[in-house]
């Protein structure tokens, strides 16, 4: 259950986070807000077999929240949780005034 | 006392000269045959709708710095519907708040990574053993 842990860690946060999607228009009430994706695997291979298994994703957050608060709060429950991340991507969308955060995980 | 004759050395010298010379196109060469295989895996993996993405994808020009090879994947141009191709490929790989993500290029390049270094690996031992026969 390594994806447990990811979502452990963000429930921590106490910032909305969704898998994969948020349902259709709660975007628009929440404001800022965030998801989590995996998309791929890194196992360790060995004797033939996948001796340990990872799995890798990429944690988004959208936030008008130009303070950078979030962003420590949200690398604080990764570390806090043991979870192995860097970040990727810091993005500004020029139409929604969001700032994009993006990591990527591997549990 | 022991005595050691060594015979060729002068045309070992030369060989060692002349790989020293073209070290640099081989490296390029290896990389080169490495970068074929990242390639084929983003275009595998790239979300097709018109197709012209996966068409587009394309290598940087090899460059030297301080000794390292270095060469990239970018996504030229535009697409039929005149969307520049960066833009939508960026848009697939992160995602944003009104689209979702399909990541493509981070998943095709951990799955070959280990293909390529070992495919890097290959070359530069095949060309190194060619220029010292």
């Amino acid at each position: 259950m390594a994806l447990q842990t990811l979502k452990d860690a963000l429930d921590a946060t106490q910032l909305p986070f969704a898998h994969f999607a948020w349902a259709k228009g709660a975007k628009e009430l929440l404001g800022d807000h965030g998801v989590y994706a995996e998309d791929g695997a890194n196992d360790l291979y060995g004797d033939d077999i996948h001796a340990e298994k990872a799995v890798e994703g990429t944690v988004d957050y959208y936030t008008r929240d130009g303070s950078g608060t979030p962003q420590t709060t949200i690398e604080t429950a990764l570390n806090n949780g043991k979870i192995a991340w860097y970040l990727n991507s810091i993005q500004f969308e020029e139409e929604t005034g969001y700032v994009h955060y993006e990591w990527v995980f591997q549990v | 006392m022991a005595k050691i004759e060594f015979e060729g050395l002068g045309e070992y010298r030369a060989r060692l000269t002349d790989l020293g010379v073209n070290i640099e196109g081989i490296c390029k060469y290896a990389v080169y045959d490495a970068a074929g295989l990242v390639i084929d895996a983003i275009k595998a993996n790239t979300p097709v709708d018109s197709g012209d993405l996966r068409e587009c994808v394309a290598l940087y020009n090899f460059k030297n710095q301080d000794g390292f090879i270095h060469t990239g994947v970018y996504f030229p141009g535009y697409d039929r519907k005149g969307v520049p191709n960066p833009i939508k490929a960026r848009v697939l790989e992160s995602g944003n708040s009104t689209h979702l993500k399909r990541p493509f290029i981070r998943p095709a390049v951990n799955r070959v990574k280990k293909a390529a270094e070992f495919s890097i690996e290959k070359a530069l031992n095949d060309k190194i053993k060619e220029y010292m026969k």
